[in-house]
């Protein structure tokens, strides 16, 4: 398939495929939650095998920081 | 009393927020710590059972500590620090609900990013519409009785009033504020930011607060670890002389001894 080009925390990225889980494997964290919103919308991390990215998505990648 | 005595007592006087049960009144948060390892032994020796931690954008390039280490298993109050709108804060809460499977909520709306003082105007309206939904909301706010009745009726669980401004360790800008809000809020009442020393959380402890929430006096103090403890002990000292009841207050001196000798 040709490449996709999305937008992951605001910074424009390319990839080979259109799985949230491959992306995932790549830039989520692996030692601590994380949520996931695709153009605003939460993603539930029950959907994230399945998910399949489109061009031009807008996905955060939020964790946990500490904080008062 | 003994030191058993004074656990004993204070463990029998739990904390009731929303759902929530809790034996301790201080809330600590988990930013600006010097390390993982400090922040986790902090954390433990402060007694507290409620942590708060926030929402970031993850970065693996930057993202090497996981502030969800030192927290073990204690209880999460994410909060929604850094928005400035409503729908911001909204956005934040159900982020943060799918992110840590937990309904607690700190809603917190700031009024920029320099001052970090609430701005209720959109306090209120994310209140007035996540309460619709089932979060059990912390309110960060400012002490007018009005919005914090405002925020009582709307079933706010906790009405949080800053003590003075966020990190800065003055204390109290105006504790009759303080006082006043206690008389007419009979919701749960935690101060919460701008608190430098355990004297201070005494203080208001004393007043018949429910808690207290406190991160950078222990966060950014000299030893963490040590700030931690005193905080703990200011905290349960306050609340145990708020039960014992203070004797009232009188513009006359009242011997304690007698006041002729041998007679």
């Amino acid at each position: 398939m040709s490449k996709l080009t999305i937008n992951l925390n605001d910074d424009t990225v390319e990839l080979d495929s259109n799985n949230l889980s491959d992306l995932l494997i790549d830039k989520a964290p692996k030692d601590r939650p994380f949520a996931i919103e695709i153009n605003g919308i939460i993603v539930p991390s029950s959907d994230f095998d399945n998910f399949k990215l489109t061009n031009n998505d807008r996905i955060e990648i939020i964790a946990a920081v500490g904080g008062g | 009393m003994t030191e058993s005595k004074l656990s004993q007592q204070l463990e029998a006087d739990s904390l009731k927020i929303g759902t929530q049960v809790y034996s301790s009144r201080l809330i600590v948060g988990t930013g600006k710590y010097p390390s993982e390892a400090i922040a986790e032994k902090a954390i433990e020796l402060s007694g507290a059972e409620l942590v708060t931690l926030a929402l970031k954008r993850f970065d693996k390039e930057e993202s090497s500590e996981n502030i969800l280490r030192p927290i073990g298993n204690r209880r999460l109050l994410p909060n929604t620090a850094g928005v400035l709108t409503a729908s911001e804060a909204i956005r934040s809460a159900h982020i943060s609900k799918e992110l840590f499977q937990t309904n607690l909520l700190k809603l917190e709306i700031i009024s920029s990013a320099k001052n970090l003082d609430p701005n209720m105007e959109e306090t209120l309206k994310a209140a007035k519409s996540l309460s619709k939904e089932d979060f059990e909301i912390y309110v960060y706010c400012d002490r007018n009785i009005d919005s914090c009745k405002e925020l009582e009726d709307m079933g706010c669980v906790a009405i949080m009033p800053l003590g003075s401004s966020i990190g800065s360790g003055r204390g109290f800008d105006n504790l009759l504020d303080l006082e006043n809000l206690r008389s007419q809020i009979s919701q749960i009442l935690i101060v919460d930011a701008g608190l430098g020393v355990p004297s201070e959380a005494s203080t208001v402890m004393e007043m018949g607060y429910d808690a207290v929430l406190v991160n950078s006096a222990i966060a950014k103090a000299k030893d963490p670890t040590k700030m931690a403890e005193s905080f703990k002990k200011g905290v349960d000292a306050g609340r145990l002389a708020y039960l014992a009841g203070r004797i009232p207050v009188s513009n006359q001196a009242k011997a304690s001894s007698p006041t002729s000798f041998l007679k």
